[in-house]
């Protein structure tokens, strides 16, 4: 990259120029993906926090919760099977008001304080402590502290419950809406009043070892999914997911384009110079190697400087937006970028390796 | 390798063109002997064929028939790939306009024909700083071709056609963008470095003066070369 190095030294407005463009590339691909992640977290982030390896719903439900509802002779069945933890679990989304006429929007959650859920998921703290002392009560994602406290009392609309406020702690969110935690008894009232008859939603699973859960599907008409094939059951997570992955795509491809239209232009304003490398004696790997080097600089350093740009910005986002980016998030997003950028360039090769060095000479014909 | 070896020969070079439906002949049974040591001049006028002449002696472009041979080699006995090598190890080219890097320094145009061989090392770059200062430009090392003036990017241009210790240099007009007086230094450097160097140089020129400073002058018309020997200054 003799050649390439030092052309990036002296002709910096150039580089600047194209450089700048493709930082906001990146800017924006960094954007969309802390709000494709964050709007994932809002979406499932409670789910992910729950200790469990699968998920049993109703045949048919879609991995849906408000579509499912199994009974005690499923939870029998897969409890019954060595290597298999299992847990009931109820889930609602409920309007609630507050004593003030405050109205919030809640996943309700209902979890048995005694199972494996409410003993080691981040709710622990709190249902695990009091145990069935909880009867009646809720214990909200840390989201609604703003909004509700510790001893308020919160009227489930449709219901005549009043159920108080005993704790916070991270619950995340399902849905885009906050969970909130309760019995699983205080849930089935609600839901179902006096004729709950051990009904719940959907079964969670701890499975450790080879276990057949296909046949108890089969006995028990169930569909059994991994917990992350479960997210898609969340309210629009499948549309939005599909909608982020579209807008990046694209993003994808206009970077590929504008770096394939700036290699090609450059490409051009460099054919003598190309011409001359060759008549100098270098290959066509060795112009292309210098080429695509001088490139691959300018990408990683438009790259870096457009994410960091990009999380710096996040970072002042706040919480009116959904915006979550992790490492691996950041990482694949520059990755994917840098290797459009490259293939784009790609087109422009072919070009560079046509050049002849005979027009360094004022050939006649 | 001696001085007065035959080191560039063009062997009944003829290149026809089509333009049109016709054929345009513009290099008609070209021959043509260079030795090591000895500048030969070409003259002619404009169209006349004299940088398809360089093209060809070159190996930058193939002739509808007869051979170029370089160092004993036939270029038409060998493969692409192989005249590229043949070019690369025993040819330089002096451009037109000097034809310089505009982002590499003075010392940097003769360091990239050492990186292009895989052979930039020390030694390398103390060839490229003694060239240059050989040439007159110790001083401009480190200056970009917008730094230097027309006759000093030519030097340069000089040098770095050295730089590789080619036997066959070919010079595509290197005068034309020059005053007089900077167009005999030119000249002059060109004639200096051929003998001191023992290479064969072959100097494609519009303008007829300083003719005196070749061993030979050759004039290209209607496709064929006639020779005018002259006398050495």
């Amino acid at each position: 990259m003799f050649l390439g190095l030092r052309d990036l030294r002296v002709s910096k407005s150039r580089f600047v120029l194209v450089g700048s463009v493709l930082a906001l590339i990146a800017l924006l691909s960094t954007l969309l993906s802390g709000l494709a992640n964050g709007l994932v977290d809002d979406g499932i982030s409670g789910l992910r926090a729950l200790p469990l390896s699968h998920l049993v719903f109703q045949e048919g439900a879609q991995n849906s919760f408000s579509r499912s509802v199994l009974g005690p002779d499923v939870q029998r069945t897969f409890g019954e099977q060595p290597g298999v933890q299992v847990t009931p679990v109820g889930m609602s989304f409920v309007n609630a008001k507050t004593g003030d006429g405050t109205s919030v929007d809640l996943a309700l959650f209902g979890v048995d304080p005694t199972g494996f859920l409410a003993s080691e998921s981040a709710a622990a703290g709190r249902l695990g402590e009091r145990g069935g002392a909880l009867d009646h009560g809720l214990v909200l994602s840390d989201e609604l502290r703003d909004t509700v406290a510790v001893g308020d009392q919160l009227q489930i609309i449709g219901t005549e419950q009043l159920l108080p406020v005993v704790g916070f702690t991270y619950g995340g969110t399902y849905g885009h809406v906050p969970i909130a935690y309760t019995t699983l008894a205080t849930w089935q009232e609600l839901i179902y009043g006096r004729d709950a008859r051990g009904r719940f939603s959907a079964l969670a699973l701890r499975v450790s070892g080879d276990v057949d859960l296909a046949e108890l599907d089969r006995a028990s008409g169930t569909e059994t999914v991994a917990k992350e094939a479960a997210y898609s059951g969340s309210p629009g997570y499948s549309a939005e997911t599909a909608t982020m992955t579209l807008i990046r795509g694209f993003l994808l491809v206009i970077s590929a384009l504008v770096v394939g239209a700036f290699f090609t232009v450059w490409t051009v304003q460099r054919t003598r110079q190309i011409g001359l490398l060759k008549a100098l004696g270098a290959s066509n790997a060795y112009v292309a190697r210098d080429a695509l080097g001088q490139l691959a600089v300018l990408l990683v350093i438009a790259i870096v400087i457009g994410t960091a740009v990009g999380v710096l910005i996040g970072r002042f986002l706040g919480d009116s937006v959904p915006f979550s980016l992790t490492l691996r998030a950041v990482g694949g997003s520059s990755i994917a970028l840098a290797i459009a950028g490259m293939l784009g360039s790609a087109a422009a090769l072919r070009r560079l390796t046509n050049i002849d060095p005979v027009l360094t000479l004022a050939v006649e014909s | 390798m001696t001085a007065n070896e035959v080191a560039l020969q063009l062997d009944h070079v003829t290149v026809r063109v089509r333009d049109g439906d016709e054929s345009l002949t513009i290099l008609d049974g070209v021959d043509l002997d260079a030795r090591r040591g000895e500048m030969v001049t070409v003259t002619g006028r404009s169209g006349s064929g004299k940088s398809t002449l360089l093209a060809v002696a070159g190996l930058l472009r193939q002739p509808t028939s007869g051979d170029v041979i370089i160092d004993g080699q036939r270029a038409s006995s060998l493969t692409a790939r192989q005249r590229s090598r043949v070019r690369r190890d025993h040819v330089a080219f002096v451009h037109q306009f000097a034809q310089l890097f505009p982002s590499l320094r003075a010392i940097e145009q003769l360091e990239l024909v050492a990186h292009i061989r895989g052979e930039l090392d020390d030694r390398a770059r103390r060839r490229a700083r003694e060239l240059l200062g050989e040439l007159g430009l110790g001083d401009h090392l480190d200056r970009l071709p917008a730094q230097l003036s027309g006759g000093e990017r030519q030097r340069v241009a000089i040098a770095r056609a050295l730089m590789a210790h080619p036997s066959v240099v070919l010079a595509d007009e290197p005068t034309s963008a020059l005053d007089p007086a900077r167009a005999r230094q030119v000249m002059e450097a060109l004639a200096d470095e051929t003998r001191r160097r023992e290479v064969a140089t072959i100097v494609v020129i519009h303008d007829p003066t300083h003719l005196e400073l070749a061993d030979r002058n050759l004039e290209l018309m209607d496709g064929r070369l006639h020779m005018a020997q002259l006398e050495r200054a």
